[in-house]
């Protein structure tokens, strides 16, 4: 769908009101686009879409991810913990098992990558050579 | 097994570093026509190297809101929608240094001619802050172009901008390559005399979206008269992407930057910045950045002064070092007036304008007089072009007004007749063949002929027979006036009647037809 300048403009306006100091209020986003829907104001679609993309760029920004070769024994509730109390509570946490990274943990918050899994250190080694 | 040696092939392990490595990552949203859509990457930097999987390489030109605008560099085929990237945190960067001299490298830096790895000393950003006003010094090193034309009337110097500008097949790379030729001649004389204070001009030529064949030619002419050894060769040519040929100029800049940053004189050839214009237009619509005049990004005249803007001649406390540039730019049907031609004339010091006319007259090198002009060079000139050059513009400039009036009338004054006689011997003298730039000290000796009247016996079209058969005498029988000249860089009486005697043996021992 192409969103025109208007709509990013509005669309901009209403996620800056469903955001707080702690960040995305989850509950104030959906008044907002309940509004929207049961209003429909010109170019509404476009407006929603736009604010979807804001949102799920917010959500994947405050996300704390943990990948690992195998499965971690508390679920990386400590791992989580330990994130938490340096970034902040986030919008979403995950925890992923891929069999290629060897072994070690990849850790990810927003568009940050901590690498320490053995395949890392295998491509860092194979470059360096 | 015992628990003590497993505690210590744990303690073993805990003592080892273990080391993450922390990187910024996006994903790829939108791919197409080179230019990659990414979203995460916060904090990425512009102009930062992105790394894409399969060691495909981007550039962060476009910081958006929501995502980050990228250019490839390479095979973009090859990039998927949702690929993870990375950003290197490191600016483009090229290799620089007396190693890539003789090669032939793209935008990249990296050797297109299959004569190996390039030796580089170190790497230098493609994009880089022009030195500032204190690093400077004004211009007053002559920069020889070989062409008698431009040396005595549009001279050029070392960390000047000259623009070579003119409609399709006028001769503008030609110019630009006798330039690269004579630079070459001149860096050979001086190594076989050993002169200790001469300073080797060594040059970049950029070829921007030129065709493949035309490149292999230019590159033929190079290496057959010697100039490859000194030069750098950048190509972005035709069948590359907007990409490459948009980083080119960039990137023969950072090479040149080099060689002024280590004392040393360079020339840089865009050939041609027209064509460098429009892929960077092709560049920013697919970026979607607002179009304007002609299509053309907003930042287009930034694009090309901050390019520019790099050639400089450093003070002597930074070193002395030059970097000279001769961008080209193509007219359409003789049209200054278009947007990037006044563009680039606005930020150069000067223009060469050739004219389709006159190169189709004959008159080659096609320099038009009226419409070229040197804005620094003549503070660069040495004294004795100055001291047998100062009249020529004026004469030819009069000359080309009355040859339009005595078309309409038969009887003309002695004194008209006189200026019309010399002017068209001086058209004669300033046509050259491509290739062969004259030394400047034949050059001076060719115009004082000129201002004392030998030729003024000779009919019009045997001037260039004349010319170059005193060209030969000076060069094979008289190689100690050349030496004084070349040497003196002045015209004393002493020398003065030393030409005057050998000229009076050359007119006398001239065929009677």
């Amino acid at each position: 769908m192409k969103i025109n300048r208007a709509a990013r403009a509005e669309a901009k306006t209403l996620f800056r009101i469903c955001r707080s100091e702690k960040g995305l209020d989850e509950s104030r986003l959906r008044k907002v686009v309940a509004l929207i829907a049961k209003q429909r104001p010109r170019g509404y679609l476009q407006v929603l879409g736009r604010l979807a993309q804001l949102a799920k760029l917010e959500v994947e920004r405050h996300t704390h991810e943990v990948i690992s070769s195998i499965q971690l024994e508390d679920g990386g509730k400590s791992i989580f913990a330990m994130l938490e109390k340096h970034f902040g509570k986030p919008l979403a946490q995950r925890t992923e098992v891929r069999s290629e990274v060897l072994g070690g943990l990849k850790i990810r918050v927003g568009s940050d990558v901590w690498d320490a899994t053995l395949r890392g250190r295998l491509e860092a080694l194979g470059r360096s050579v | 097994m015992s628990s003590g040696i497993i505690a210590e092939i744990e303690a073993e392990i805990g003592k080892l570093k273990s080391e993450a490595t922390k990187s910024h990552t996006g994903r790829v949203r939108e791919i197409g026509d080179g230019v990659a859509k990414i979203e995460g990457l916060t904090g990425v930097a512009l102009n930062e190297m992105i790394e894409f999987p399969g060691g495909v390489t981007g550039l962060a030109l476009n910081l958006e809101e929501t995502e980050v605008g990228t250019i490839i560099i390479g095979d973009f085929t090859r990039i998927k929608e949702g690929d993870e990237v990375k950003a290197t945190g490191k600016l483009l960067q090229v290799p620089v240094g007396k190693g890539l001299l003789g090669r032939v490298v793209n935008a990249l830096g990296e050797p297109l001619d299959g004569k190996g790895a390039i030796q580089a000393e170190t790497t230098y950003p493609v994009e880089k802050i022009a030195p500032g006003i204190i690093k400077r010094q004004s211009v007053s090193q002559p920069l020889q172009t070989g062409i008698l034309a431009i040396d005595t009337m549009i001279p050029i110097g070392r960390g000047q901008r000259e623009l070579i500008i003119g409609d399709r097949s006028t001769g503008k790379t030609t110019v630009a390559i006798d330039t690269i030729i004579n630079q070459a001649r001149i860096n050979i004389l001086a190594e076989k005399l050993g002169d200790k204070t001469f300073r080797p001009v060594y040059s970049i030529y950029v070829a921007i979206g030129q065709k493949n064949s035309s490149l292999a030619r230019t590159l033929a002419v190079l290496e057959e008269n010697g100039a490859l050894a000194y030069t750098i060769i950048v190509a972005a040519n035709a069948s590359d992407s907007a990409t490459s040929q948009y980083l080119a100029p960039f990137a023969g800049c950072a090479m040149g930057e080099w060689f002024m940053d280590h004392g040393m004189d360079a020339l840089i050839i865009f050939d041609d910045l027209s064509k460098h214009a429009v892929a960077y237009r092709q560049v920013s619509l697919v970026l979607r950045r607002p179009s304007g005049r002609e299509a053309y990004p907003g930042d287009v005249f930034y694009l090309h002064s901050r390019l520019l803007e790099r050639s400089a001649r450093l003070s002597e406390h930074e070193g002395a070092g030059s970097l000279t540039a001769l961008p080209i730019i193509e007219t359409q049907a003789g049209d200054v007036a278009a947007y990037i031609p006044t563009n680039v004339i606005s930020i150069t010091d000067g223009q060469i304008y050739l004219e389709t006319d006159l190169f189709y007259q004959g008159v080659r090198p096609a320099i038009s007089v009226g419409l070229s002009v040197s804005r620094v060079g003549s503070a660069a000139q040495i004294k004795a072009i100055k001291q047998v050059a100062g009249k020529i513009k004026l004469e030819l400039a009069q000359f080309r007004e009355l040859a339009a009036f005595a078309q309409f009338s038969s009887d003309l004054d002695a004194a008209t007749k006189a200026k019309l006689d010399r002017g068209a011997r001086i058209v004669e003298v300033f046509k050259q063949t491509q290739y062969q730039p004259l030394l400047i000290e034949l050059q001076v000796a060719i115009l004082w002929t000129i201002q004392n009247g030998y030729f003024d016996a000779i009919p019009v079209d045997m001037v260039k027979a004349f010319q170059n058969r005193l060209a030969e005498y000076l060069t094979t029988r008289k190689d100690n006036i050349l030496r004084e000249i070349r040497e003196k860089k002045v015209m004393d009486d002493a020398l003065t009647a030393e030409l005057k005697s050998a000229l009076s043996d050359f007119v006398a021992n001239q065929p009677s037809d």
